[in-house]
């Protein structure tokens, strides 16, 4: 091995054993920023071939948001991938109708998928994707699908259509969190709390007014706040007056001498262990 | 019996040793009457018995402080701690340890060694009589003998006097082998063996009256002993082998060491001692105050010749070698317990390194019981406890009197002495020491009575050995010249022949001198003693270097001026101070009108002590001192902390900014809710952030209660939010700037040019209160102590500097500190003021804790200085005591529970053990340098990122505010990114203080190709792996080579995944570097 390998030749996917198609991509790094070096070498490693992996999607729990015979599954997203370069990559197959990053599983719904896709694309929020992140391409039309491994190619990777990683994120992010406009904020605020004060006074009417449903029975509630005496802190008063019998002296005098008794056991025990735990050397 | 003095222990022939002694019979007599008295009461002894009055022996123990006269039995009761009825309630844990103990430093002396003596005894007592001989015959005679006369002290030219040797007048084993008892003793096993003491006493015949005078009799004892090592050299076997050495480091007295293998790795030795009949000499000619070495005839001594305290008392102490050895066996046998108290005291001294003392205090046990104080039951814990009490509570600068003394010894003639244990024949048993080492005695003593009283056996025994390094706030060596300083005079040479000697004690007595207040102890380490084949010449006694090791008082060690006494007032006074400080003192008014003497130093904190002994040793000894660690240590503190107002001034520019702008915050009118509380939390307010100002300063403002807060989170947000807006535009015409920050919801304000973060707290979120009470708990042990806080900052920058500053929270290293602080207290008898040691003890803890169990310290118990008697409490920190799960270890306060991955602890450890190794290297030459321990290597890091050191200076430098940016921090946010990307597949490292560059370990196991699987099994950024042909491989998965075509091996693409870290740290990465290629292609290594 060198540290000069040579870039490899950008090439359509190939099929795996298993049925997925691998693609490797072509160096993601945009131009001249942080490159990757071996220790003792001068020349960069080029290549850093990241493999991309997909197949026709084949769900063994079907899921509406994914058409079984449109989907494409990805595996092994780059942190930075955008839809709009998965659209890219897959659209010369066919007309790409929605691209969904991350997992989807039965209990996926539409709203969680758009509520993602959303926080993505916005650049205040977006995240670098877990490693090895999966996707969704949907075709408009079926016929996409037996055409992919021949028409998906490396050179149709945008590499500058990434997600802007790095400082520019973070001061994006930062100057998201921290707020300039105050007045902005607090008109917002205000109008939070007005929508929930008109929801709580809502509340209270309806808890005030239906007080008889449709059987006829009024439905009592305690008032918010109120307490009820917890009955079980009270302590039992003592009746049995102390060493009142002789034989009450004596026996508590017996079960001490016991306790006793049984503490030095205990102690001794424990000696025992430690001795066993070889505590006892002093140097 | 076939053991030589194996018949001396038996108690009536014990006291044969007697019949020699002039002033026996008196003491006999009441030794009788005590044993009588004994009977009579025993168990009683807190109430004064006047029959008692009269007798010698119980009066002398009266005085607690000053035991010069017998004072009557009143002062009895004002000994507070020998309560008898106290010391009985003893918990029967304490003394079941005791005994396991004892069990384990029990001595079996093996047969060879029993033979040893015999063949000893009998090759000396059928030895031929020799000479007498000339001073040059003698030494003929040794040369032919090629024994080499172990002496080095200048005698002149004129020895005269004649040499002889006659077989001993009787041999006996003394010390402590037989006290009790042969079946008991007070043997113990030490770290390098044990040793027996043989007493080989001298005929009297060979001396003159006159040769106490002059060396004459330590040089004829020289010859002698020189003989009988040749005597002793034929009749060794196997391994056994003979050695020369001196008693307590003193050239005068040469002992005779015959070492023997006893066990596997241990040595023990016969030490040969030669003594004297105890009536050889006159006493009242070798009392303390008399001068037995006259000067040669050249030396200009005007007036009187010094006293020779020393040298008389090492005269005496051969004379009464025996005495001694009856007065502790008649006491073993009065007291049954005594020899394993013996014992104890003897494990307690091995273990601190204070060995010399030994003898000392088993003589005070032992004087204790004749005494009378020492009851037949008690147990031997009960009587180390006696003695510990009775010694920590003695002035040490008073002598210490033990034993009735006879008529013609008097506690007065040892006030010039620095350290006076008199027995009752007037022999110092402590003329070796120093007053330092008298004080170091207390402060260890007085450490033990606190732990005695708490019970607590592991501190008390099982302390592992203590390193100075980890004993002593600072450790100074000085190199001493080959000619010695002006100090040592002739006048002091005529006790202290050795001048190396001489300096190992003068030294801390003139640092002391010259630190006063500023110290409580500097004191010359114990060096080993040096031992030399009979053959050669005599070695030194001790090495050329002294090191001091001192411990500073918390309050007055970095005072910047010493104020003399006024040359009007005191002019003996003032002329001393002038010759300590020479032309550095000056006269000065002072505010209160006075004009005194006084020096001035010029250097700030920690570094007026090293400044202070640089000017003193060099003026002195003419010499350069060189210093542990500390005073880098403190440049390098000061260039992290960079508190404009001098390190140490506890005042911060921050907290001057955080006052104004809590009364500013306090004084809002028109307010929503009244302010309860402004409540620190970050460690920049607290003062123990290694760089202030790297993120604003956090702190909490408790509003009033109000039962009007919505109860929906969503509202709640909203609702504090609009408060935080009410409250910038409140703040602003303050001249605060503020903004909401809006995740988390806070307000970004800037005061006085310092950056802080306002929380708000209607009510407590649990992890914030915790945050809180753990602030506050900080502050104020930073209070308490006044070491804490550089420590703190010290033991963040070791951490930060190893890169584990991401992995140990700010607060679990506080804890870490905390502990030191306040848990060790139990171990060492001082709480470290300079942070070098505070960091010291830090790493001994990192190491030696058994991370199986969690570190709990009850940080807010500790500073509220609460004992932890309450045992009811411990039932609700379940949670935080819970053992750490795997893979994790866990540093907990009452508060919180820092769970630090175990990885990040090996190294840790690793660390710390390579930087304890590094700052214990030595004890006579510690290293000066402190760099080293904080500097890390990252050769064992798989990749390495290294930032753009542009971005990372302009967002991060330590210690510098940057307003600008507002507390944005790139580097931590691309750090928390990483962090999260990289997941299991590797741990991130990172120098959050002054470093650049990102460490990166890769978890070798996820390296190993695997099988295809999306999903929770998957492979980070993996690699499919070319279809492997080779038969034996498939065959290892079976499941694999069935399915045969199916299967596809993946692997993680590790220059892959290089790449993406460098994409994700876009602008802030210079380059990423995979420093061994094997991770990137594991499958075909």
């Amino acid at each position: 091995m060198t540290s000069k390998m040579p870039a490899p030749a950008l090439s359509a996917a190939t099929l795996l054993p298993n049925g997925f198609y691998a693609l490797t991509l072509p160096p993601l790094m945009r131009k001249g920023k942080g490159k990757v070096y071996l220790a003792g070498h001068d020349e960069p490693l080029f290549a850093n071939p990241h493999q991309l992996f997909f197949r026709p999607h084949d769900a063994r729990v079907p899921s509406d948001l994914l058409p079984a015979d449109r989907t494409v599954f990805v595996y092994n997203l780059p942190l930075d991938t955008t839809p709009a370069q998965l659209k890219t990559l897959f659209q010369p197959a066919g007309k790409v109708e929605a691209v969904i990053i991350g997992n989807v599983g039965p209990t996926t719904t539409k709203e969680d998928v758009d509520a993602r896709m959303a926080t993505l694309t916005d650049p205040t929020t977006a995240a670098p994707h877990r490693p090895a992140e999966v996707a969704y391409v949907i075709y408009k039309k079926a016929t996409a699908l037996p055409q992919l491994p021949k028409i998906v190619h490396a050179k149709n990777w945008a590499v500058k259509a990434s997600m802007p990683m790095g400082l520019a994120r973070y001061k994006v992010r930062f100057d998201a969190t921290h707020a300039t406009d105050h007045a902005a904020l607090e008109e917002r605020a205000k109008e939070v709390i007005a929508e929930y004060d008109t929801r709580k006074a809502e509340e209270d009417r309806a808890m005030r007014t239906k007080t008889v449903d449709e059987d006829g029975f009024i439905l009592v509630t305690r008032k918010r706040g109120a307490r009820v005496e917890a009955a079980q802190n009270v302590k039992p008063k003592a009746h049995e007056l102390k060493d009142f019998y002789r034989f009450q002296m004596r026996e508590e005098k017996r079960s001490r001498l016991l306790e006793l008794r049984e503490k030095f056991a205990q102690d001794k025990k424990k000696i025992e262990e430690l001795k066993q735990s070889r505590r006892f050397k002093p140097y | 019996m076939s053991l030589p003095g194996a018949d001396y222990v038996d108690d009536d022939v014990a006291m044969l040793a007697f019949s020699d002694s002039a002033d026996s019979d008196a003491l006999d007599g009441s030794d009788h009457d005590d044993l009588d008295a004994m009977s009579d009461d025993d168990g009683d002894e807190s109430t004064p018995n006047p029959a008692r009055d009269d007798d010698p022996m119980a009066m002398i123990f009266d005085g607690t402080d000053s035991s010069a006269t017998p004072t009557s039995t009143s002062k009895k009761s004002k000994q507070p701690h020998v309560k008898i009825t106290d010391l009985l309630q003893m918990d029967s844990v304490f003394d079941l340890q005791v005994d396991s103990l004892l069990a384990e430093v029990a001595v079996a002396v093996p047969p060879a060694a029993r033979d040893l003596l015999v063949r000893i005894k009998t090759a000396l007592e059928a030895s031929k009589p020799l000479g007498p001989f000339t001073h040059v015959q003698a030494q003929t005679h040794l040369r032919k003998a090629r024994i080499a006369w172990p002496w080095t002290v200048d005698l002149g030219k004129d020895v005269q006097y004649a040499f002889a040797y006659a077989a001993p007048a009787r041999i006996d084993v003394v010390g402590s082998f037989l006290v009790g008892g042969e079946k008991k003793g007070a043997l113990i096993k030490r770290r390098d063996g044990y040793n027996l003491d043989l007493a080989v006493q001298m005929p009297s015949n060979l001396f003159q009256p006159k040769d106490h005078t002059n060396y004459r009799y330590f040089y004829k004892r020289a010859f002698y002993l020189a003989h009988v090592a040749s005597l002793v050299a034929p009749i060794l076997k196997g391994k056994e082998s003979l050695s020369f050495a001196y008693d307590h480091h003193d050239v005068r007295k040469p002992i005779l060491n015959a070492a023997f293998p006893a066990g596997k790795k241990t040595t023990a030795r016969i030490v040969i001692r030669p003594t004297i009949a105890a009536d050889l000499f006159r006493a009242d000619k070798l009392s303390a105050t008399r001068n037995n070495v006259r000067p040669a005839d050249d030396s200009p001594i005007a007036g009187e010749f010094p006293a020779t305290p020393a040298y008389n008392a090492a005269v005496l102490a051969d004379m009464h070698v025996l005495t001694h050895l009856h007065t502790l066996h008649t006491a073993a046998v009065k007291a049954p317990a005594l020899h394993d108290a013996m014992r104890l005291l003897k494990v307690w001294c091995e273990q601190r390194n204070l060995n010399a003392w030994a003898f000392p205090l088993v003589y005070a046990a032992a004087a204790l019981v004749h005494q009378g104080q020492v009851g037949r039951d008690l147990r031997a814990s009960h009587i180390f406890r006696m003695v510990v009490f009775y010694l920590a509570n003695h002035d040490w600068t008073t002598p210490l009197v033990l034993g009735a003394p006879i008529a013609t010894v008097s506690a007065d003639e040892f006030t010039g002495v620095d350290v006076a244990v008199v027995d009752q024949h007037g022999v110092n048993l402590a003329s070796w020491a120093t007053r330092t080492d008298a004080v170091l005695l207390k402060m260890e003593l007085q450490h033990a009575c606190r732990l005695a009283e708490r019970g607590d056996f592991p501190s008390l025994f099982l302390t592992p050995a203590i390193h100075a390094s980890s004993k002593f706030d600072h450790l100074v060596s000085l190199p001493v010249p080959s000619t010695p300083p002006a100090f040592y005079n002739p006048r002091v040479r005529l006790d202290f022949p050795h001048a190396m000697h001489f300096l190992t004690r003068a030294v801390p007595r003139l640092l002391t001198r010259a630190l006063t207040d500023r110290v409580h102890v500097a004191t010359a380490l114990p060096t080993p003693t040096s031992t030399w084949p009979i053959t050669d010449h005599p070695h030194a006694p001790v090495p050329d270097t002294i090191t001091v090791g001192l411990i500073y008082h918390a309050d007055n060690y970095a005072r910047s001026v010493d104020v003399g006494p006024s040359p009007a007032d005191d002019e003996s006074g003032a002329r001393d101070f002038r010759r300590v400080w020479g032309t550095k003192a000056e006269l000065r008014r002072f505010p209160d009108g006075t004009i005194r003497e006084s020096v001035a130093w010029t250097k700030p904190g920690h570094s007026v002590v090293g400044e202070v002994l640089d000017y003193v040793v060099q003026r002195h000894m003419q010499v350069v001192p060189s210093h542990w660690t500390v005073r880098p240590a403190v440049k390098m503190l000061k260039a992290v902390v960079k508190a404009s107002a001098g390190t140490h001034s506890a005042e911060m520019p921050i907290d001057a900014a955080f006052r104004k702008l809590e009364t500013i915050l306090f004084g809002l009118d028109d307010a929503p809710l009244p302010v309860a509380a402004v409540l620190p939390v970050a460690p920049e307010l607290t003062r123990t952030a290694i760089a202030a100002h790297r993120h604003p300063a956090l702190f909490v403002l408790e509003l009033e209660a109000s039962g009007k807060w919505p109860a929906e989170p969503e509202a709640l947000y909203h609702m504090m939010t609009l408060f935080l807006v009410r409250y910038a535009q409140l703040l602003a015409p303050h001249g605060v700037q503020a903004r909401v920050v809006t995740s988390p919801l806070s307000l970004d304000l800037t005061c006085a040019g310092h950056q802080f973060t306002m929380f708000l707290k209607p009510r407590g979120g649990a992890a914030l209160v915790a945050d809180i009470k753990h602030a506050q708990d900080v502050h104020q042990l930073a209070l308490a102590h006044n070491g804490f806080a550089d420590s703190v900052r010290l033991v963040k920058l070791f951490v930060a500097r190893h890169m584990l500053g991401y992995h140990m929270h700010d607060q679990a290293v506080e804890v870490l500190v905390a502990h030191v602080f306040t848990v060790l207290e139990r171990v060492h008898a001082n709480v470290p003021v300079s942070p070098v040691l505070a960091l010291v003890r830090a790493l001994e803890l990192v190491i030696r804790h058994d991370w199986k169990v969690p570190l709990v310290v009850k940080t807010r118990q500790a500073a509220a200085k609460l004992d932890d008697e309450d045992e009811d409490k411990e039932a609700k920190d379940t949670v935080v005591v819970a053992p750490p799960a795997d893979g994790t270890v866990v540093i907990a306060s009452e508060h919180k529970r820092h769970v630090i991955e175990t990885v990040a602890m090996r190294r840790l450890r690793q660390v710390a053990k390579a930087a304890l190794a590094y700052l214990q290297s030595s004890t006579t030459l510690p290293p000066t340098d402190l760099r080293p321990v904080l500097s890390t290597t990252a050769h064992d890091h798989d990749i390495l990122i290294t930032l753009k050191r542009e971005i990372v200076g302009e967002y991060v430098v330590p210690g510098r505010a940057r307003p600008a940016h507002q507390g944005f921090d790139p580097v931590d946010m691309y750090l928390r990114d990483v962090t999260k990307h990289v997941g299991t597949l590797a741990r991130v490292f990172f120098n959050d203080v002054d470093g650049d560059t990102v460490g990166v370990v890769l978890d070798p196991m996820q390296l190993v190709p695997r099988r295809w699987a999306v999903g929770h099994a998957s492979v980070v950024n993996p690699r499919v792996l070319p279809p492997v042909e080779d038969e034996d491989e498939m065959d290892v998965d079976g499941a694999a080579s069935g399915k045969g075509k199916r299967q596809v091996m993946v692997q993680v693409n590790v220059e892959a995944v290089a790449a993406e870290l460098a994409r994700l740290g876009e602008g802030l990465v210079a380059r990423v570097t995979v420093q061994r290629e094997e991770v990137l292609h594991v499958a075909s290594a």
